[in-house]
């Protein structure tokens, strides 16, 4: 079933510059998403359709049938499609992360003890209970990211947009939340996930290339992988792939593409 | 022709309960034409160590001198550029050109120099010349953080510091960003990048500075830095030491993938590809 449903999207910034051009995408509920691209190559202008924080200037997008177009829609539609950016810094109101955290479901006017349960799952989900009575200031990037999920999380979205959030942490952190975001997909949330960094697709149900306002690759990323010139897009391949391809043209034949350390691993010690 | 650091400890809030050891006894030196990778996970220090090697922040004990000053007068500032994380949010110029002229015209650079040095800049980070007129908010983040860095350069300091330049710029533009500090370096300019992505910069960097929880638990060249085997190691390396695990005769002290290529395709006989 269809639930982010966009039609020949168009978009030109307020200058004129057109930063999306006939874009059409469709987004099944439960979807696990990777879009990638160069800088510049409308990703943000795109998620940023997908809950009425820009709206086309031509074409149309609607999210479980609402169109972003219609005013009267936009509470339906934020309620529906979450986002978390790049800068937690920036999101954060209330003192103690609980707060913080409290702040959305409150603002859905929903009873204390309802608010105090969407707490609780929000921060097992992402694994910061021991983080609840602390200042959300005082947090490191990666734990201020895995708040300000929370946050989103507890206003329970159908589907969480995060927006090249990995992007400033380090190795660890970004494990991390990497992880808590397919925890929080598997427990049924649509997740659409913006990133330069393809080894972050390869477990994706879907990975969609942008370049130039347009979408040019839209397939299961192995497939992706192997059809598309990504480094011709301005994008680097996840280092294994790349290895994997190489590998390939030399004569090796694998079994397939690896995606993966464990994968290549694999295919080298089988053809011993 | 060197920053020298000295047995330099760093204390937040001193003598009150809040107070925090950020650095402990950190002895370095960058010299001239260097290319320093500083990395370590968040909170180990490495953004409070660069802020010392301006004179921004002044160590509890220790020395920080620049070419045998102190780091803390305005001749350091002029020598040492330094750029923090979210340079974006340091835009302010109508144009691009006024964004990145700010510094030097600053230090009192004056047309027609002031105009080349910026062109200068803004053509060595693959940006262009032509983006001058235009407004640095209509960019998208990575150009963005071009765009600042260009700033940086622009002032042609002896020493660039830049704290995480690599995080959101697409592969083409950490290219462009990568292969100009290289140039700089070569040239005689000292380079020191801040950053956790290890594996784009091995391949760049001729030292590299580990820090953890405020001390310098490694130091020395990227081939000693592979030995060391931190967990922020290229993942190609990780396969060539499980590859070595399991019999294969490849070299471990490899973490580049054109370096891996030929050595898997040695141990299995197969023909080398031509590379393209």
């Amino acid at each position: 079933m269809t639930m982010i449903d966009i039609r020949k999207l168009r978009y030109n910034y307020p200058d004129g510059t057109l930063a999306l051009d006939s874009v059409d995408l469709h987004i099944a509920r439960g979807e696990l998403i990777v879009i990638a691209g160069r800088n510049g190559s409308g990703k943000s202008s795109l998620v940023r359709h997908m809950n009425a924080l820009l709206l086309p200037s031509g074409g149309s997008v609607s999210v479980n049938g609402l169109c972003t177009s219609q005013k009267k829609h936009h509470p339906d539609i934020r309620r529906a499609v979450g986002m978390v950016f790049q800068e937690p810094d920036s999101q954060f109101i209330g003192m103690t992360v609980e707060e913080d955290i409290a702040f959305g479901p409150e603002n859905l006017g929903l009873p204390s003890s309802r608010i105090r349960n969407l707490v609780d799952i929000s921060v097992t989900t992402l694994g910061i209970s021991g983080l609840r009575y602390l200042s959300p200031r005082s947090l490191s990037g990666g734990q201020k990211q895995k708040v300000a999920a929370a946050g989103v999380l507890a206003m329970e979205p159908q589907c969480i947009i995060f927006d090249e959030i990995t992007s400033m942490l380090d190795p660890l952190s970004r494990q991390e939340i990497l992880g808590a975001i397919r925890h929080i997909h598997s427990g049924g949330t649509t997740v659409i996930h913006v990133t330069h960094r393809l080894e972050e697709a390869v477990d994706a149900d879907r990975l969609i290339i942008m370049d130039s306002g347009r979408i040019v690759a839209d397939g299961l990323p192995r497939n992706v992988f192997m059809e598309y010139d990504l480094e011709g897009y301005g994008i680097e391949m996840p280092v294994m792939v790349k290895l994997s391809k190489m590998l390939a043209s030399a004569g090796f034949s694998g079994r397939r593409l690896a995606l993966t350390k464990e994968e290549l691993l694999e295919d080298i010690c089988q053809l011993r | 022709m060197s920053i020298e650091v000295k047995d330099v400890t760093f204390r937040y809030a001193p003598g009150t309960p809040l107070e925090t050891t950020a650095l402990e006894g950190i002895s370095l030196s960058i010299n001239k034409g260097d290319f320093v990778l500083i990395s370590g996970a968040i909170g180990s220090g490495k953004s409070t160590l660069i802020r010392h090697l301006n004179g921004l922040l002044r160590p509890s004990s220790g020395q920080v001198t620049v070419d045998g000053i102190a780091a803390y007068g305005k001749k350091v500032k002029a020598k040492v550029g330094v750029l923090f994380q979210f340079p974006h949010q340091q835009l302010f110029g109508r144009t691009i050109f006024e964004d990145v002229a700010f510094g030097p015209r600053n230090f009192g650079l004056r047309n027609p120099e002031l105009k080349r040095q910026v062109h200068d800049a803004l053509e060595m980070l693959g940006l262009g010349q032509g983006i001058c007129p235009t407004s640095p908010f209509s960019l998208s983040g990575g150009q963005k953080r071009l765009v600042a860095i260009a700033g940086v350069l622009a002032s042609r300091p002896d020493y660039i510091v830049l704290d995480e330049p690599l995080s959101g710029l697409d592969a083409e533009h950490k290219k462009s960003l990568l292969s100009a500090l290289q140039l700089l370096s070569s040239k005689g300019t000292s380079v020191v990048v801040v950053s956790h992505q290890v594996s784009d910069l091995l391949s760049v960097a001729q030292k590299i500075f580990l820090l953890d929880r405020g001390s310098l638990v490694f130091s020395g060249t990227p081939a000693e830095y592979a030995k060391h085997s931190p967990p922020s190691m290229p993942e190609i390396n990780f396969l060539m030491k499980e590859l070595r695990s399991r019999g294969f005769d490849v070299r471990d002290d490899v973490f580049g993938i054109d370096d891996a290529f030929s050595e898997i395709t040695r141990v299995l006989g197969l023909k080398e590809a031509v590379e393209e």
